[in-house]
Order: structure tokens, then sequence, then C-alpha cells
């Protein structure tokens, strides 16, 4: 069933297409959440922004829901659906492997310790005050995938078997220091606080924080993208490659890079959010094929797309609660993966 | 190339639609103050209660209330009881139920309580919060929190003044923090003699166990929340301090945490005389009343605890044990089990 024919052309169209899907899903996204509005509610806050003389708003508090917390959310999500799509499909390229995401190669539970440590351990330090979990979470995912790096690493650049086994290794490890770390705590807020942050949101967006992961999965999109021809070499493997005049080693270490801080910037943004990674490039893979200069564009974009959508879902479906987004990943992820490992047996 | 440079140019596109709406959206912010600054000095012009703008401390900020807070919305039943104490329940648009309800609360304002209207079972997340539009928030220190409603830059950003009981994160909480809150709910709400009579009230029956208080050392007691593997108990806070004000010592009282983990042999090893069982009633248990007790009754560690050879359990209400009117109700039970214990002796 897999279309390998689709031309270029077709590719262009269909990512106008999700182009444009998503930037209908912005404002339409924005009527479910939490709060119990109702749709003329919500159209009232965006004639409001058109126009405020004309359309003005006397409950103030729609603004704030609407405008001030979904709508920055919503944006948020494309960002980090996206980078989280494209990092994933980089790194199944780089491994050859299709169970390769950023989470199996350590790189949420870095960033988990780092944010742990910060919460329990500086939270209240006023000096520190910058050492913020989200930098910290940063500093963590960038740690643990160079050390997933340099340990699998050879002369010929990391084995992609080693890549993913010393993930696995520093996951299982940096998991254990988290749990150290909450029950090394010394008051339970903190406790509560560290694994609220695993869990992962978007509750923490606004318009103020937003831009930096935004322009991080723009730039990091583009630079990805410019390397699809080598992603497609590296996946026939790694000395089909070097014979082809791929340098390896340098292009791994390279990408490790890249991916290391689109995906930092992604887990400080938003927490552990995973799975995105797995589903998407493999549902794009399907359909379009293996080729990266094809695959890649509407990996990013469908992420995105997705992404808002299943926020939309968690901030709805146990109104007035919110379901946190991670467990909705992994719910839908899960039974994927098994569809997964069907479909390869039979 | 031509693609990448297609690519390129939508990606521009985007992003610099993105900024424009970051710029703009700061543009309306900063209208918007401008908009909320005049409103707020027509408000001075109309409202009559200016005389004595009030400042109030509170978890990680310091608000200053010069009028009277008009739209409360309270966290738990325990501030909820506390401001329906108060008179204030006209000023309540909303309540969130936390892990309690109302027949945990005391009888005479369970009528009051069970009018209020309920936002939210469980803690609302902050567009519910948000839907009610207060101006007045009142809950523990942890709904200020993002793992709780929302962090306090939240609040101050939509006009939302707040106040956090202060057992709740004070460094050794006791009974006098409750006395602390009615106090400054009472200066915000303008309700002083209102709230100086609650605290007198309260401060009669804790001089009364003083009075009361047993011959020779303190009993030791051990506060059983829950738990098979190991159990949770009170560390440093408001229950240890209920505890001696009952005339006993809690066995685990060095513990900083407030609520933590201990091992079934330091129970063994510290060997309490009485044990206090929370009981959840039907909100959220951790085990029913008896399950819980035949848990500590059947556990071989514990086989030669004098509480448990003696089968001197005391049965608390959980809400009892957090700061709040009830706190002497626990101290009330425990005192009584200590007394007829020291009796025996």
């Amino acid at each position: 069933m897999a279309s390998n024919k689709l031309s270029m052309k077709n590719i262009i169209i269909i990512c106008l297409i999700i182009i444009l899907l998503t930037i209908i899903s912005i404002p339409v996204s924005a009527f479910w959440g939490s709060a119990d509005l109702t749709f003329s509610q919500v159209v009232k806050v965006f004639k409001f922004k058109l126009n405020p003389v004309k359309y003005p708003l006397e409950e103030k508090c729609l603004l704030s829901i609407v405008w001030e917390l979904r709508l920055p959310r919503i944006l948020l999500a494309i960002a980090v659906g996206s980078g989280l799509a494209m990092c994933g499909a980089t790194m199944q390229a780089l491994t050859r492997n299709v169970m390769a995401e950023p989470y199996t190669l350590g790189v949420a539970s870095g960033a988990s310790v780092m944010a742990a440590l910060s919460i329990v351990f500086l939270g209240d330090n006023v000096t520190l005050y910058f050492f913020t979990p989200s930098v910290a979470a940063f500093i963590g995912a960038i740690l643990a995938m160079f050390l997933v790096y340099s340990i699998s690493s050879s002369e010929n650049g990391a084995s992609n078997i080693k890549l993913i086994l010393t993930g696995i290794a520093i996951s299982m490890i940096c998991s254990a220091l988290t749990q150290l770390i909450i029950s090394l705590a010394p008051k339970e807020s903190k406790v509560r606080s560290v694994v609220f942050w695993t869990m992962g949101g978007f509750g923490g967006a606004r318009w103020g924080n937003i831009l930096f992961p935004i322009l991080v999965a723009t730039i990091g999109g583009i630079i990805l993208y410019s390397h699809s021809e080598t992603l497609n070499l590296l996946a026939m493997g790694n000395d089909t490659a070097i014979m082809l005049g791929v340098s390896v080693e340098k292009i791994q270490k390279r990408l490790i890079v890249i991916i290391s801080l689109i995906t930092g910037t992604m887990v400080a943004a938003a927490g552990c959010i995973g799975f995105i990674g797995l589903i998407i490039p493999h549902i794009v893979r399907h359909f379009v094929g293996a080729d990266h200069r094809k695959m890649l564009p509407i990996t990013m974009l469908l992420g995105g797309l997705f992404m808002i959508w299943t926020d939309a879902i968690a901030r709805w479906i146990l109104s007035p609660r919110e379901l946190a987004i991670g467990v909705l990943t992994a719910l839908m992820g899960g039974p994927f993966f098994l569809t997964l490992l069907r479909k390869n047996r039979g | 190339m031509k693609k990448r440079w297609i690519f390129m140019i939508i990606s521009v596109l985007i992003l610099s639609m993105l900024t424009g709406c970051k710029l703009n959206s700061e543009k309306n912010a900063k209208e918007t103050q401008v908009d909320k600054q005049s409103e707020q000095v027509e408000a001075k012009a109309d409202d009559g209660n200016l005389d004595n703008p009030v400042e109030i401390e509170t978890y990680k900020s310091t608000f200053t209330y010069d009028k009277i807070p008009q739209r409360v919305v309270s966290l738990n039943y325990e501030a909820t009881q506390l401001l329906v104490a108060l008179g204030l329940e006209d000023k309540i648009v909303g309540v969130a139920t936390a892990e309690g309800e109302v027949g945990d609360c005391l009888e005479e304002y369970q009528e009051t309580l069970s009018k209020l209207k309920i936002i939210t079972e469980g803690t609302p997340t902050l567009e519910v919060l948000l839907k009610s539009n207060p101006d007045f928030v009142f809950g523990t220190c942890w709904s200020f929190m993002e793992c709780g409603v929302a962090e306090p830059k939240d609040f101050i950003e939509n006009n939302i003044k707040y106040y956090a009981m202060l057992g709740t994160y004070s460094e050794n909480a006791s009974v006098s923090d409750t006395y602390h809150d009615i106090e400054c709910l009472g200066k915000i709400f303008k309700v002083e003699d209102r709230a100086e009579e609650l605290i007198e009230k309260l401060k009669k029956r804790e001089d009364n166990y003083r009075v009361d208080k047993p011959e020779g050392s303190a009993i030791k007691v051990f506060a059983y929340d829950s738990g098979d593997k190991e159990a949770y108990t009170a560390g440093r806070g408001l229950e240890t301090d209920i505890i001696e004000i009952a005339g006993g010592k809690n066995i685990f009282g060095d513990i900083e945490k407030s609520f933590a983990p201990v091992s079934w042999e330091q129970i063994a090893l510290r060997n309490p005389d009485i044990i206090i069982i929370h009981d959840y009633n039907t909100g959220d248990t951790n085990g029913s009343l008896e399950d819980k007790i035949n848990e500590l009754k059947s556990n071989p560690a514990l086989q030669e605890v004098e509480a448990i050879k003696n089968d001197r359990f005391v049965v608390v209400k959980l809400v009892e044990v957090f700061p709040g009117l009830q706190m002497f109700d626990a101290v009330d039970k425990i005192h009584e089990a200590i007394i007829e214990y020291s009796k025996s002796k």
C-alpha cells in the first residue's frame, strides 16, 4: 500500500493541506478546555480581538481563558509536536531502528533527573533562581544524549544497536536517580512538583514563554530537512554510507547535537511527552515512504497538527479536570506499538 | 534546491506571523493594563471602604487590600468552613471540594456549606477558576503552585488576590497558625470582631488542655495514616503540635517532613503507648477504619508494641489534623485517650 511513487508536487500539496488544517485548528481547538465555555463565548473573544471597539467584551475572564491560556498552549503544542516528531524521525534514521525516539535514547529521563534536582534542592535557593526546572531539563537532555553517544561510540561512528542499548541503560539509571531525589525531598510539596513535572503538559504555556520553543522547532526543522539526503544514506547502514562518501561519525555527532538541542527545548517547555516521535514518523513512512526529503516535512507538520488535537482532548475529556497529556500519548502509543509488532510478524 | 527555498519561505512566514502575534499581545497587555488602572481609579471613587488599606503577607506574595473582596473562591472545606464561621458565606462564589466533603465539617455549618456552588470536585484548573471570575482565593499553599491550581504570578496577572493557610507552609506548624489565618481574614474582610471572638473561643479550648495535663513524662503517640509496606505518619507539623497540646509526644516528631513514610521496625523500636488512626471518612479513603486497625494488629513486627497489645487506638477524622476549626476536636479525642491511659498506669 506504500505509495512510493508520490512526486514532490504531491508532497507539497499534502504539506499545504496540513498547514491549512493546522491554521484552522488553532482557533477551532480553542473551543475545548477544562472550563465549560459555550461556542458563542469563545467566538466573542475572537471578535473582541479582531475589533475591540465594535465588539466589546464584558466578561474579561473569557479573554484570560481563551486568549491568555488556550491559545499559547495550542501554539506551543504545534511546536512541541513538530519538534518531537522530527527528532523521532531523525533518530530512527540514525539508528535504523523504528523504535528509536527521544525517549528511548535516554533524553527524557536525563531531563527529568535535572528537573527533579532543580525542583527539590534548588527550588528555594534565591541566588540560583535562574536554574529553573526548564533550564535544568534542557541541560539534562543534552547531557544524556552526549553521554549515550560517547559511550556507544567507536571509530566508525556509534553502532546503531549500541546507541539504543546505551540509551535504555541511561534511561534506567536516570529514572532511578529521579526516584532517589524524590525520596530525599525535604517537603512533600516538592515531591508533588516533581511528579507533576514529569507528567508533562502544556498548561504552563503563556505568550511570554512560547517564542523560544517555536523558534527552535522551526529552525531545527529547516536544518534537519537540509540533511534529508544524508539521512537517506545513513538509513542504508553505516558501512554503505561510508562507502558512498558520508563521514558517518561527523554527521552522527552533528545530528545528535541538533536533536539534543531540539528535544531539550521541547522537554524544557512541556515536560516528558512520549510516543509522538514514534507514532507520527511511522504513520508518515507508511503512506509516503522512507525518503526523508518527502517524509520529514510531512512528519513535522503532522506532528504539530496531531499535538493540537491531542492537547485539546487532554484539556477537555475529564473536564473540569485535565488529563496529563503524557498519559494520552502513551495510551495511544502503546496499542500502536503492539499493532506495529504484530504487522512485522505477520 | 527549489523545495528548500519554498520550505524556508513558508517557515519564515509562519515565524513572522507568530512574532507579530507576540508583539501584538504585548501591546494589548499594555493597553489592558492601562484600562485596569483606570478601572481601579474609578472603583476607588465609588467604594467607601477605603479608610485603611491592609497589607497581608502570604505564601510568596504580599497583597494590599484597599477594598473588601466580593467574589471569593475557596479551595477546600476547611478553608470554606473558616469563611462561613466568620459570616462571609455571601461573598463566596464557588468552592472546590479538594479531598473532602460537607459531611466532614462541623454540624453547625453543614447546612450553609451545602448551599455553596461547587465549581469542581478536587482541585480546579486555572481555566475553571478563572471562569468563576474571583477576586480572592483561599486555600492551602499547595493550591498556589504549578502542581496545584497555578503559580502566584498567574493569580497576580489576573488581578486575583490569594491567601494560603499558614499552617500548610510554616516551618513549625502549630495551632496558632490558624489563629493567624483567622486574624488575617478578619483584617481583609473587615470582620475583626467576629475574628477575635472565634480566636478567643479556640484559645479557651487550648488553655483547658494545658490546665488538665497528665502527670509524668509525655505519653508516646504514633499517628497512623495509611500504608502496608510502610506506614505513613505525621512528622514535624500541625499534628505534632496537636498531640503535644493533648499531653502526648509524637514519636516521629523529629522527622522534617510533615507527612512521611516510616518503617514498621522504627515504630516497634519507638514503642508508642497510643496510636492515632486517620479516618478519611467517605472522601478519599486509603482503606477503611477496620482495615487499618486490622493492618496494625496483624503486623508481626508490632506485636510487642504497647498500644497494640492493649488496644489503645484513637480515631480522628483527617480534616481534624489539618489547619482549621476542627483541630481541637482531634485534641479532645487524643486528650481523652491520654487521660484514660495515665489513669490506668
